[in-house]
Order: C-alpha cells, then structure tokens, then sequence
C-alpha cells in the first residue's frame, strides 16, 4: 500500500526531475578535468525528499561502485568526464555528468503512471515516450483496491481496448477477456498471458493473487504483439509480480473482510394468482382442482380468495444468502545489493450468495534475485495456487436433457409456492410429485443445491530461473526457464437428493452417480535473449533484441464415473462400487521453437523506429514454420523546437503508426492428423454384449496453418500543461484471414466439420483515454481516468458457400433452433427472430356468433392455424406480408455486442484519506432474456409452474393489454421474437474504496512504518433498464452468441473492510 | 569475448538443427489410420463401426421411425404441439431429421469405404475372413445408398474414404448411377458373405439377406422413378433364390404375433426373420445399445410402469389401416391396440382392455400394437429405450416380392404367387369362433348358466357368457382375450367347437358355433383374375403385413401412388375428423415431396450439389 501513495503523489514531479537532469547536464562545464576527485552527496526521494538507502551510485562504465548509507549519503571518486549513474529499484535511473561538482544531490522519481514511465514490453522495458505501439497499462494499484479474488474480475473498464465481461457472477466463472474484439469465431478468443516471461495460453485469472502483480501491461496492436508471433493475435497481457527492493526487510501484512449481499429476489407470483393462473391454465386437470378440495379447518372447500391470505414459499428465500469473503495477504520483501528477495502468501475465501457455492485459493510465492558478479545476475521464482470452487455450476443444467426443471435459477423461481390444501410441505419434500412428467422432474431447489457435492480442485505449481550476463556494457544475455504444472482435479457424487442422482427423475438412468477427473497440464518454456543497446552522440540509440525460444506443452486426461451406486451413504469413495462408466484417458502434446528479432531505432526521443519479426515454429502444423513480422514508427512532435513556440501549453504531442501481423494458432495439438475414435458401443452382434467400434472420427486437414491477423493502429498521444492532461487516442483495423474455423463438411464426406483455414473476420476500433489531474494541493488531490472503447466486427467470408453461422439457443429443446447469425457483411453475434408486436387485440377478429371470435382476413397469423388463433394471443410481425408469421418473417431482433464500453475512475486524496471511485459501463448491446421465455408466459405451457409477478398483468378480456399474452397464448411453441430482447447497457459503480493511512506518529511506537484502514465496495449499484438480475451476463459463447442469460448467477454488491499494516 | 560469440553461434546452429525432431510430435492418444486396420480384431472393430450407423439414432436407432412410417398412411406422429416437421411435410431443406438421416448414412457410407480401402492392408489375414468382411462392407454401403437414392433421388456416389476437407465440392450421380452401384455392390457381396445358417443370427449380413434385399431394389429399379421393368426378372431370381435354398430353410413362422415376440427377446427365427438391426440391454451396464422399437411406436405406458415398461407411444394408427383387414384377419387384433396399460405398477403386461372403436375418428386415435414391451426379457426393462430388434427382412416379404414381380412378368399371377400370398394371408388368419347362435333360449334361468366350448387345439378354448333375459339366454358372447393377442377368446379350432350351457337354474338353452377357417384367406378367384387385380392384392397385403416396418413409404413411392394416396387420405380424414391437426399431414403433401430436400448443410458448403425440385 506504501507503494501506491508513493507512486501516486510521485507521478506528476516526474517531469521535474527530467528537467533536473537536463539543467544538470547542460550546466558541464566545457572545461574538461582529468583528475579524479571525490564527489559527496545524498539520494532522496522525489518528492518526499526523504533519505533513499541502498540506491546503488556507479561510475559508469567503470567498476567504482557504492551504495548510499542509511541516511541517503554516498561518497564516490571520480573524474570531472566520468557519468555517475544512480539506480534504485523501482525509481528511474539517473546520470549525472561529474563536471566541476563536488557535491552532487540527487532526488529520484517513482517510475509509475505517467507519460514518462516505464513501459514493460514483450523481452523488454522502454520508456513510454518512445513506445511506437499502443501498449495499456493497467493501473494495478487502483484496481488492487477493488474487494475481489482475482484482477480478471477488476479489470473490466480499466484499460480502453480490453472488453471484460463475465459469464456470469459464480464466484471461479473467469470472465471473457478480449482485446480489441474477438478475432476468431469458433476458437479461443483469451489473450495470450506472459507472467513473469512465461507464456500461458489457458490461465487461470483466479489462480493469481492480486496483491502481488506489480505492473500489468496489455499489448495490443500487431506492432507490439508481434514479438509473440503466432501467439498474439488474440493481445498479449503481461504480468510481472513483485520482487524484493534492496533495504530493511518489510513486512507486510493485509486483512479484509467482506459480504456480498443476496441478489435481490425476483417478484413472484403470490399463492393467489399462482392458483388464478393454474385455473386459466387448466382448468379442469386434478392437479388444478385439488387447489378447491374440501378444507377441514374452514369446514368447507377452498376458494381461490382463500389463496390471497396464504404466504407460500418463496424459494428464493432459501436459496440466496449473504456472501461472505475474507482476503489475507503477508508478505516479507527486502534485500541487499546483492540478494533481494519477496516472499508472499495469501488466503482468499468466498462463500458465494448461492448455497453450497463457492471459491478458496491458497497461495504462496517466493521470488529471489542474486547477483553473482558484476555481470553475471541470476534469479528464481516458485509458485504455488492450489484453488478450489465447489457447489453446483449455476448456468448449467445438471442434466443433458433439456427439460425446463434443469437449471437451477429457473428452478427455483418456477417451484409453486404453494400445495393443495396445504398438505405437503413443499420446502421439505425432495420433488414436486404431482409436477413430475416423464420428461419433467422437478426436485426441490433447495434440498438439491444443499446435496450437491461438486469440486474442482486446481493446483498450479510454477518455477521460474533466469541468468542475466552482461557480455559487454550493451550486450547482454538473458536466460529464462520455467515450468508450470497444473492439476485438475474433478470431483462429483450425485445422491439421490440431488436431481442428477435421484431415484424418482425419470430422466436420470444412472441412478446414484458420479466421476472423478484429473487433468494434468506440464508446460516447459525456454526463452534466451540477447539484448543490445548503444547510443551514438547522444542522438541515435538502437536497441536491438534477438530471442531463441522453446516451449512445449503435455496434458493428460485420466478419471472414471461409477453409476448405480449401491451405497449412497460411502458418497464418492463408494465409487468403485457401481458400474463403471464414461471412463477417459487422454494425452496430447505440443511443442514451439521460435526465433525473433526486434530492432528500435530512437533518433534524440523524437522519431522512433521498431521493426520486429518473429518465425515460430509449431507441432501442430505439418508445415512447422509462419513468419510473422510488425514495424511501427512514432513522432514525438512536441521535440520539435517549432512546436514547443507555436504550441506552448502543449508538453506532448505524439503521432504513431504500426503495421503488423500475427497469428492464432488455438487448434487441437493434432488437427491435421486422422484420428480414429475407439468407442466401446459397436454393435450387439448375436444378441450378445455389444463389441466396440473403430471409426474415423475426424478426417484431419493436413493443409492447416495459422490464423493470420494483420493489424493497422493509428494512435496520437496528447499532453496539456505538463502532462498534466493527457489524452491518448487509437484507431485501429484488425483483419483476421485464414480465420482457424471449425468448418461445416457437406455431410455427404461422412464428417460434419473440421478445422480449417477459411473465412475472413474484421474488427474496426477507436479508443481514447483521458487522465487529468483536476486538483492537486499539499493536501488534496484529485485524478481521474477516462477511457471509453468502440469496436465493430464484421464477418468477411466464411467456409465457401456459407452465408451465415447459425447458433441455437439453448433454453428446451422445443426452442433449439437458431437465435444467433454470423452473417457475411455483419457483425457475429447478432440475434434473429421475430418482431414482436404486442397481442391480438378484439379489433383484429370478426365475431361471427358471440364468443367466437374468427381472425379479420387481412390480418396475419402468428404461424398457428387461423382458427386456433384467439384474443390476446401473441402477435408478430409479418415482415413479407404474405399472411403468416413464418421463417421468411425471422429478422435482427438483437446486437450482443455492444457499441462502446468504458471506465471512469477518480482518485481523491487528502491528507492520509484516500478515496477510489470507479464507474464502469457498457452501452449498446442487447441481452436476450430467456428467463422470461419461462416465467413471463410459460412458453410450454407447463403445469404447476409459478411465474414472475409481471405476468399477473396479461391481457384477459377485463384486462386487454399489449404487455403479456393470455393464458396459454403464447403462438407456436419455439418461437424467438424480440419479446424478451433488453437493452443490456448499464452503468456501474464498479470499485468505491476509502483508505485511512494512519499517521506515522501514532505508529512508530509500535514498530510500525504503516497501518491503514480501508472500505471498499465492488458492484454497489448499477443503473441499468435490463429486468434480468444482472446485465453484465454472457452465460454461453460469447463471439457467436453473447449476451444469453438464462439462469445465470447474478454479480452482486460486495462491501470488504480491510487493514494493512506494513513494520 | 569471442569465445561466447562462437558459443551462442553453436548453440543457434545446434538448436536450428534439432528443431525439426522437436518439432514432429506424434499423438499417443488417438489411432491413426495409418497403423491400424493390421489385425483380425482390428478388422472386427472397424467392421463394427459400419454396422453400428444402422442402428445409430438417426436411422433405426430412433429417427428413421419417425420419417419412414409418421409419412405413410398407417399412421401418423400424435405430438400435435410439433407443428413443423419431415413427418407432416410442413419443413424444409434445414429441417434436422433429414440432415441427421442425409449424414448418417453418408457417415456409414465413408464407414464401409475406409474399411474397403483398408482391408487387404494385411494379406496374412486368411483370405475368406477379409472376404466376408468385404462382402459385409459392399452390402451395407449399398444398403445406404439404397435408403439415400429412395430418398433423395440421384445422390453423390463416393466409393472411397473421404481424405480431403478441401476438396468436397462433389456433383450428384444420376438416379440410375446409384442403382447400378447398388446392384454391383450388392452382387459382389453376395458372393462373399456367408449362408445364413453357418452365421447363426440375423444381425450379421448372410446371403438370404443380400439376396432379399437385391429382390427388393430391383423392385423399386422396376418402378418410379426408374421404371426399369427387365428389372421384374431380377427381382424374381434373387427372390427364388432365397426361396428355393434348402440349406437355409427358410419359412414363414407359424404364428405372426410370435415373430414380433421374438424380436423382443434376443432370439432369433432364422426361416422367418433373415435380418434385423440389433439392440441391446437395458443400460444398467456400460453399454447404451437400445432403441426405440416399441417405446415410440407401441402402446403407451407410463413411467411408473416398469413391469410392462414405459412407452411413450408417439404415434397414432389411421381409421384407413384399421379398416383394412377383412374379419378373420387376426393381423389387426395385434397390430392395434385394443387396450391401454395403467400407470400402475402392475404385472407386466397387465392390460385395461379397451371396446371396439365407435367412430371413424376413434380409430384415427388408436395406438399400433405390433409393438409390446411386455414381451422383452431383459430386466429391469429400461425406461428410455427397449432392447428390442427391429426387422430388416422377413421371409414374407421376400415371398410377396416374388409374387409381385412374376405377376409382372407373366401379365398376371402364376400358381406359385397366388399360393404365396395365400400362405401369407392364412399364417395370420383366425381359426377361432366367429358366430354363436342361440338355438334354443331354454327357460328359467335365473342367473347367468356356465357357457362351455369344447377344447380347442393346444388347449387353446373359446370362452364366452349368457346374456339372460327373462329366463332365457338370449346370446352367448366371447370373452376378450386378455392378452390382447386377439379381440376374443375365440380359441383355435378346425372344426366348430360344442357349446354346452350348464347351471344358471335354468334348462334347455343350446347354441350352435361357427369358426374361421384358414382356406377363408384364400385371394378370391376375382382377386386372382388379372395382372391389375393381384397387384391390388399385393399392395393391401403388404400394407397389412408390414404395418410400422416402415416399408410403407418406398412401396408408394415405387408404385408411383405416394401423392395420390396422401390426398385421399387427407380428404378422408378430414370428413372423418374435421379440422384435426393429423388431416394436413396427408393434405400438406404436394409432388415436391417425391423427394425430400438435400439438407442445407450440404446445398451450401458442397457447390457442386444441385437441390432436389421444390426445395429452393
């Protein structure tokens, strides 16, 4: 936390200490001395102007060296020629030119967050100035404040360019990161990780502990990326985590506790119009009448106005609860000159506002840097995150079958609040007897979510070592090794209180039931680089890079399920004792060596060159080897003598370009191969046990190769008084070609699909972000951050032939039919169906006796047969007017995707308060809400479901609305209309953190150096017209369907107390 | 400092060399054509993968039920919510019933012919054994395309392994294309495989079975769309073939309810049932081999059923199949369901036995029968599935397809026809009591006498109650037989049985029987009078015989009737049950539906195929 004020209160003195440096250096005297003579001084901390120890004082290009003392005073010999170099960890490095000074005081900056800092790059660091790419940093002190698990859950807005939407709120859901819009359809879209230089391709946001990033940075255009070649395509993000600083060892320890406030209901039904609605449902079926059976208390038969005073039970009730979560951080960092060292630990545990549901993660991190000689530096790292989630995956049925019943969400809002007569006790009863169909069984809510034994146990085991030689003063070797091992183990047991184990679901035939699984993911990286940088009369610095790398990557696959269990008591260690199925056992392999060479040329910071260009060679390719090359170029106009005259509030003006390309290479490790499938179910020849069967399972594209994504980015770099107002603004173009699609075969090959080079996507976008510093006083200070992003995809071309890619819904089965295209010369992710327009109403039907009422001939069907068709049924709009509502009549009802997304972040500060205010939106996107397919009209028309409050409003003869049909009016059953499409934007108040630093002087007694006091919020309110329970919800694909909520866990508000205290 | 320049160069030139080794992973976890098909249990597997696509679901695993007998006129899908469909032809070329059948069979198509290029792979393998597997591979690739050409008319022929995802782009053959494959394929296999008695079961592809259904596409060669009528006389030589073989023996089984119930148990009736796609178990193992025979098409069961064993009953008879049979006609008795089962748990087939229909619309609501779950012996009986076979080729039809072709070639009925279809007709005629007449009421009767027949042959006795009005017995009726195999207790007899009346207080009442008797199936000498006439015969006789075998449809298409019969029926029902959502299922159907569309997935990604007329 130290670190955050410092860097803060630090950001904006920067310029000064560069104008420090320049006056310093144009004051050398021209006069050239060649004795040596001893130059004294102090080190201090801009702007605190306390003492630095430790900052290591360097004749350069000599081996005269020392370190400052503890009250920041160095004494050093050296000529009035020699440049003295001053270099703390974490400060920019100074050079000061000795002349005729003796004393030399130096004051040395924080090198956080402003224009002037340190960028870390791919196999590298430049100073933002001379970046020629569009690079994000991603203010990780900010976002360190928000109360959650993981930064992949903070991190939505932060950074213009980067789209973060979760799945949906299950505490281990990892949302969907994309950069700069999806570039692929069917394959991953996750950016490539790189932590501490090590590539990770499928990481686990949740695995990492947020306290210990010390810088995020984003790649995001093909300049930048296309040192990662045939991994870029997708952005690259790179994390590095703390290290030890040279000085005292600091302790660190941190403390929160936080709650997650229920979801707010949904209104439902009351009992009365429950039973109102059951009787207009069907009316004369006995499960409908039992509701008017004889009552012994009344002493007479029920009524429906009987129902108005009955509570019922509202399983939401007990479902939903208060989350709980507490972090725990320590850490111990430090150092010497020689051995600098960080050792962390935490402990993160979430109880999720669903019951039985939730997210631990242990983790631990030790991180050594040793320096063997003057050239020689080497240093190790070893992690370890063991995370476990548990409890039913929300957004997933827990059966196959496409029943109504199966999701959990659904469930409970559709379980009847009340029984007939009162006799069963619907809270305890395992399922709702009366209700089960052969293909509907509905178990209580409740009891299945408390007997639901399911958990996925990850443990990622890293290590890391890497040797710096320093050859010559601008030649340097880097070595880097690592090797990451994940475990996965799943782990589930069904009894029979739970609906995938029940005796009584007609539709479980595996009786009591469940499997283990293990993955086991080894990866191996090796990255040796050689770094070169010179400068020539000050002017010209190259800086060239030349990398050899390998990486490799194996998984295994075991575990086994066992059905019909006998023993439901001995829960999952009585697995062997049923019959053994779906047993797997699986590997697979892949491998990469790459070569790549980066050279900059920076002529006096004010033109910039960067050509890069890497040559990956991969296993999964026949035809190993893509090239993939990006050059970019920059202007810092602002150097320009002309500019600075005709421009004086102006303190930066940058203008940059960049052209690259990249790859994608996300396939299966053998996708160009044949494969053969063993399955055990064959043929049952001779009446007897089936004998298995061997069949080409996929016919293998040997012509496979990379995805290829060619990027444009206009970017310009705006800095008003002293940076003091920066905006910066991108413009970018990504074409994706050769898009890796998993194919539609005409059938008649005997294959359904395959991978292969086809298609076209393309990704327009514009980006800005504003960061101000509004107030700035000894006392109080005021930042902000805006960043706001617009993109637009287009699909170009698809498999040949092809002029869309359908995706299904997935609601019931009837309702299995398109609700997404990707189309040719639209966005992917649209959503289609019919336009829904309201209900018929009495004026659209001649009434030829009374009561019955015959649709008027010139006014469309809904698609159902012209008799059948009634007042108040729903109506749709008959796009090619030819009478009825068909498959000519499906249209765009819905964008998934939205048109811009952004963050709005304020820091004030006064004194030792500090306060974080985070706004974070999404404008223009649609959701689907497929809830109220279910609970506002019952789409089937099944018996006995309750439905939201809304629907107590529908058109009946007393009450002719447009808003919800009639009772059983819902038209042909399967239909998608834009009944249920929302406008998905919203605003929210992402992160509100408070922070009290308690003054020194209390502390110091108690051996502290810091104690503060914090109380942060995450998701405390959101405006938004979306009816669902949370609009930042895409529980399916999010490229080809987004923006699909259908029983999803809901985001909801977290508030986190927290201490921390550094000695 | 030069020193570790030449390093760095070494260790570039040593890894630029090794990358390429490094680079050639090789799967460990999948088979690769390449190293396989090498050994006789590896030829067993992958002979395995080409029979598994017919009993795979969208063939006879559960889909071709629904799209070969929902679409003729025996009966139809009762699921009147499912507005759109293949079934009611209310879909089009997206529909996925019919890309599932379309990519089915194609799937086993590219089965049999990897197997095909493949099999030779190891000459050590005793010759006879790779021959029969190749014979088996010719066979069901035809029989695919047998099912696609019907189908879908001319349709791509691929005669190889499918290696390429590039080039795809491949034209349709011509209609004739296809039949001639099939007959070469067919004929060639012929030779190769196996006699239907040294094999043992009917699952496996014997010569009757290849010779039964090369009779049968040389039928639809001789009629639409082909109109191949030299075809007659092939059809009836591979018929003959299969009649005249001594060696396999075959004949019809003596009783038709008996070849369902064999079907159900995992036996096997070689003579009768030549061959048949298997099911299996109950899922209470690692296997997931069952079907839907008799879940989808028989009488409903509830799930709480599990004696008799759940049955969804999607499908529903038509007033034209129940009015079909003339009496004596045992064949509807067990092809309708008289009856309906509780949902009870009550003994396995345990049966609330239902009256007569008293309307035409009634019937259009009855179930078929054919199929009854209460005869499976695999237990528990599996509530989403049965294990129950489902028939190929019969012996029957290969006897009524001799008759129809030499009826063709000769202009009219030979002897040997006529006695064919007279076997056939009589094998499912009653031998039971039809008529009881009261001869003499008697008198004093005070409550109902004890009716008593005499025995029938095997025990099997008509039993039957007096109805008494004022002391006298007005009228003697049959008992309902129970086991819903006939409508009555009729009994089996060759001569009529006595009736004695016994008891009830009073005395003197006596009754005289009248039974069916097999000659009575006998075609009529008007039935027999003409090429035209005995055609008529043929084509109601395979419609009472083969009623949800799903051979219905390519016998309409084959006789060129399919829309003429659509028609008829949609305007008979509607009379009979006017504005039924069944009625359009016949009324929808319109000349496109000669054919169904080539599925979108194919029309769009394989430029060279051109779509069926209609469909676009």
């Amino acid at each position: 936390m130290l670190k955050i004020y410092k860097s803060s209160k630090g950001r904006w003195q920067l310029p000064f200490g560069v104008a420090m440096l320049v006056f310093l250096v144009s004051f050398t005297p021209e006069r050239a001395l060649s004795q040596t003579k001893t130059i004294r001084g102090t080190v201090t901390e801009s702007p605190t102007n306390i003492p630095l120890p430790g900052v290591s004082v360097r004749v350069k290009g000599t081996q005269t060296g020392t370190t400052t003392s503890a009250n920041g005073n160095y004494t050093i010999m050296a000529k009035p020629t020699d440049v003295i170099v001053f270099t703390f960890l974490g400060l920019k490095t100074q050079e000061i030119t000795v002349g005729t000074k003796t004393t030399i005081n130096v004051a040395l900056a924080g090198d956080a967050t402003s224009l002037s800092e340190v960028v870390v790059i791919g196999y590298g660091t430049v100073a933002k100035p001379d970046l020629t790419g569009s690079v994000g940093v991603v203010p990780v002190d900010d976002m360190a404040k928000a109360p959650v698990g993981s930064f992949a859950d903070a991190l939505a807005g932060r950074v213009a360019g980067v789209k973060v939407n979760a799945t949906d709120g299950q505490p281990g859901s990892s949302p969907n990161i994309v950069i700069r819009g999806a570039g692929s359809l069917t394959q991953s879209t996750s950016p490539l990780y790189v932590i501490d230089g090590f590539p990770v391709e499928d990481p686990d946001p949740e695995a990492i502990n947020p306290e210990e990033i010390e810088s995020m940075t984003i790649l995001k255009d093909a300049s930048s990326t296309a040192i990662y070649g045939s991994r870029g395509a997708n952005g690259v993000i790179l994390i590095t985590t703390k290290r030890g600083k040279v000085g005292k060892p600091v302790v660190t320890v941190s403390s929160s506790l936080g709650f997650q406030s229920a979801p707010e209901p949904v209104e439902l039904m009351s009992p009365y119009e429950f039973v109102k609605y059951q009787t207009e449902l069907n009316p004369n079926v006995s499960t409908t009448l039992a509701y008017f059976g004889f009552d012994k208390t009344l002493g007479r038969q029920r009524t429906l106005e009987d129902y108005r005073s009955i509570e019922g039970v509202n399983f939401q009730d007990h479902v939903l609860r208060t989350g709980a979560q507490q972090i725990h951080n320590i850490a111990l960092r430090g150092g010497t000159e020689q051995t600098r060292y960080s050792v962390s630990g935490s402990i993160f545990d979430q109880k999720g506002t669903i019951i039985n549901t939730g997210l631990d993660r242990y983790n631990g991190r030790v991180n050594i840097d040793q320096t063997i000689s003057n050239k020689i530096k080497a240093g190790v790292s070893g992690n370890y995150s063991g995370v476990t989630q548990w409890g039913q995956i929300i957004n997933q049925g827990p059966l196959t079958t496409g029943n109504p019943t199966s999701m959990v969400f659904a469930r409970t809002w559709m379980y009847r609040p009340v029984a007939p007569l009162l006799t069963d006790n619907l809270l305890t009863d395992l399922a709702d007897d009366e209700s089960t169909t052969s293909s509907d069984h509905r178990i209580n809510p409740f009891i299945d979510l408390e007997n639901q034994h399911q958990y996925n146990r990850t443990n990622i085991l890293d290590g890391n070592a890497y040797v710096t030689f320093d050859i010559t003063k601008d030649l340097q070797f880097k070595s880097n090794a690592g090797i990451r091992h994940k475990r996965i183990d799943q782990e589930y047991f069904f009894n029979s209180k739970t609906s995938q184990g029940s005796l009584t679901n007609p539709g479980n035939t595996n009786g009591i039931n469940g499997r283990v699984r293990s993955y086991l993911d080894k990866s191996f990286s090796n990255e040796n680089t050689l770094n070169y940088k010179k400068t020539i009369n000050n002017d010209h610095t190259i800086t060239a890079l030349g990398l050899f790398a390998i990486n490799s990557f194996n998984r295994t696959v075991n575990g086994y399920g066992g059905r019909l269990l006998p023993n439901e008591n001995l829960g999952i260690d009585g697995l062997d004792e049923g019959v053994a199925f779906n047993p797997i056992s699986s590997a697979t392999v892949n491998r990469m060596a790459s070569y790549a060479a980066r050279l900059d040329y920076n002529y006096k910071s004010k033109y910039i060159l960067t050509g890069t260009f890497r040559a990956d060679g991969s296993s999964k390719f026949v035809d190993h080897w893509g090239y993939f090359p990006g050059a970019a170029l920059a202007w810092n106009m602002h150097k320009e003598g002309f500019f600075a005259k005709a421009f004086p509030a102006v303190s930066t003006s940058k203008i940059r370009a960049s052209y690259g390309s990249n790859g994608n290479n996300r396939v299966g490790d053998f996708a160009t191969y044949p494969s053969l499938n063993q399955v055990l179910d064959g043929y049952a020849f001779n009446s007897s046990a089936p004998i298995g069967a061997i069949y080409v399972s996929a016919v293998g594209n040997p012509g496979l190769q990379w995805e290829k994504v060619n990027t444009m980015d206009l970017g310009y770099e705006l800095g008003l008084f002293k940076d003091r107002i920066t905006l910066e603004a991108d413009l970018y173009r990504k074409s994706t070609e050769n898009l890796l699609l998993n194919a539609i075969l005409p059938p008649s090959t005997g294959f359904g699909s395959a991978v292969k080079n086809i298609g076209k996507l393309r990704n327009d976008g514009m980006e800005f972000t504003v960061n101000s510093v509004n107030i700035s006083n000894r006392d109080f200070s005021w930042e902000s951050n805006v960043n706001i992003s617009f993109n637009k995809n287009k699909v170009m071309a698809l498999t040949r032939g092809q002029q869309s890619l359908p995706t299904n819904a997935t609601y019931v089965s009837q309702f299995n039919r398109p609700l997404y295209l990707a189309e040719i010369g639209k966005s992917a992710g649209m959503m289609i169906g019919y336009i829904w327009e309201g209900n018929y109403q009495y004026s659209d039907f001649d009434e030829t006796s009374p009561g019955v009422y015959v649709l008027k001939p010139g006014v469309p069907t809904n698609g159902n047969a012209r008799n059948v068709i009634q007042p108040g049924d729903i109506k749709y709009r008959d796009l090619d007017k030819d009478g009825t509502v068909d498959d000519s009549d499906i249209t765009f009802i819905g964008r998934g995707t939205p048109i811009h997304t952004g963050g709005f972040a304020n820091n004030f500060s006064y004194k030792g308060l500090s306060l974080n205010v985070f706004l974070q939106w999404s404008y223009g996107n649609d959701i689907y809400n497929a809830n109220r397919l279910l609970l506002e009209g019952n789409s089937n028309g099944y018996a006995l479901i309750n439905q939201f409050a809304s629907y107590a409003n529908r058109w009946s003869p007393e009450n002719q609305t447009n808003a919800n049909y009639r009772t059983r009016g819902q038209g042909p059953i399967g239909k998608h209309s834009s009944r249920v499409v929302e406008d998905g934007s919203y605003l929210r108040l992402k992160t509100i953190s408070l922070n009290y630093s308690i003054p020194t002087r209390f502390i110091k007694r108690a051996y502290l150096s810091n104690l503060s006091l914090n109380v942060a919020a995450q998701n405390l309110a959101t405006w938004t017209n979306y009816s669902g329970m949370d609009p930042d919800v895409s529980a399916r694909n999010n490229v080809l369907s987004p923006g699909y909520d259908y029983s999803s866990y809901p985001n909801s508000p977290t508030i986190a107390f927290g201490l921390k205290a550094s000695f | 400092m030069k020193r570790i320049y030449y390093l760095l160069a070494t260790v570039l030139l040593v890894s630029l060399g090794s990358c390429k080794k490094y680079l050639e992973t090789k799967p460990t976890d999948f088979l690769n054509p390449s190293n396989y098909y090498e050994t006789p249990a590896q030829l067993e597997f992958a002979r395995s993968s080409a029979y598994n696509m017919l009993g795979a679901s969208q063939l006879w695993g559960a889909w071709g039920l629904y799209l070969f007998s929902w679409s003729a006129d025996a009966g139809y899908m009762n699921r009147s919510s499912l507005t759109a469909g293949p079934w009611n032809y209310n879909y089009g070329s997206a529909d996925t019933y019919t890309l599932g059948l379309w990519s089915n069979l194609f799937n086993g198509i590219n089965r049999a012919n990897v197997v095909l290029d493949n099999v030779d792979k190891n000459q050590e393998i005793e010759q006879e054994y790779r021959d029969k597997i190749r014979g088996e591979m010719l066979f069901l690739r035809g029989y695919y395309y047998f099912i696609l050409v019907q189908n879908f008319g001319g349709v791509p022929l691929k005669l190889n392994a499918t290696s390429s995802v590039i080039d795809v782009d491949i034209p349709r053959n011509s209609v004739k294309e296809v039949y001639d494959q099939i007959i070469k394929d067919m004929e060639t296999a012929e030779a190769l495989v196996p006699g239907i008695v040294a094999i043992g079961n009917a699952g496996e592809i014997s010569k009757s079975a290849v010779r039964g259904l090369l009779a049968r596409v040389n039928l639809h060669m001789a009629g639409a769309p082909l109109n191949d009528a030299t075809r007659y006389a092939e059809a009836s030589k591979w018929a003959k073939m299969v009649i005249d073989d001594t060696e396999a023996g075959h004949a019809l089984n003596s009783s038709y309810p008996d070849i369902f119930k064999t079907l159900a148990q995992d036996r096997y009736d070689l003579k009768e049932s030549i061959w048949e796609v298997e099911f299996w178990g109950n899922r209470q193992d690692q296997f997931t081999e069952t079907g839907y025979t008799g879940w989808i098409n028989g009488p409903a069961v509830g799930a709480n059923n599990k004696n008799t064993g759940r049955a969804d009953a999607y499908m529903n008879i038509t007033s034209k199949f129940y009015d079909a049979f003339e009496p004596g006609d045992n064949r509807k008795w067990y092809s309708i369901a008289h009856f309906s089962f509780s949902n009870a748990l009550l003994p396995s087939g345990q049966k609330n036995m239902v009256s007569l229909p008293t309307s035409q619309n009634a019937k259009n609501l009855m179930k078929p029968g054919k199929w009854r779950r209460e005869y499976e012996t695999t237990l528990p009986k599996f509530d989403r599935g049965t294990p129950i076979n489902f028939p190929l080729l019969r012996y029957t039809d290969v006897l009524l397809m001799y008759a129809e072709a030499e009826n063709e070639i000769n202009n009219g009925p030979t002897q040997a026809a006529i006695r064919y279809v007279n076997d056939v007709r009589q094998r499912g005629w009653s031998t039971g009591v039809h008529t009881i007449t009261v001869t003499n009421g008697g008198s004093g009767y005070t409550g109902a006498p004890t009716v008593t027949f005499s025995e029938g042959i095997g025990g099997n006795t008509a039993t039957g109650k007096a109805t008494i009005v004022n002391g006298q017995v007005t009228a003697i009726t049959l008992d309902r037989d129970l086991t819903g195999v006939t409508y009555y207790k009729e009994g089996d007899y060759s001569a009529p049985p006595t009736v004695t009346i016994s008891g009830g207080g009073g005395s003197g009442a006596a009754a005289t029987t009248a039974i069916y008797r097999k000659t009575d199936a006998n075609l009529t000498s008007a039935q027999t009078s003409s090429k035209a006439a005995f055609l008529a015969v043929i084509q109601d006789e395979r419609f009472r015989e083969f009623n949800f075998e799903y051979l219905r449809k390519g016998d309409l298409l084959r006789w060129g009737t399919f829309l003429e019969v659509n028609q008829d029926l949609g305007n008979r029902l509607q009379q009979e049950s006017p504005g039924a959502y069944f009625v359009k299922y016949y009324s929808n159907v319109t000349p496109r539906d000669l054919l169904m569309p080539i599925p979108n997935n194919e029309v769009t990604t394989n430029l060279a195929i051109v779509q069926n007329p209609g469909w676009n």
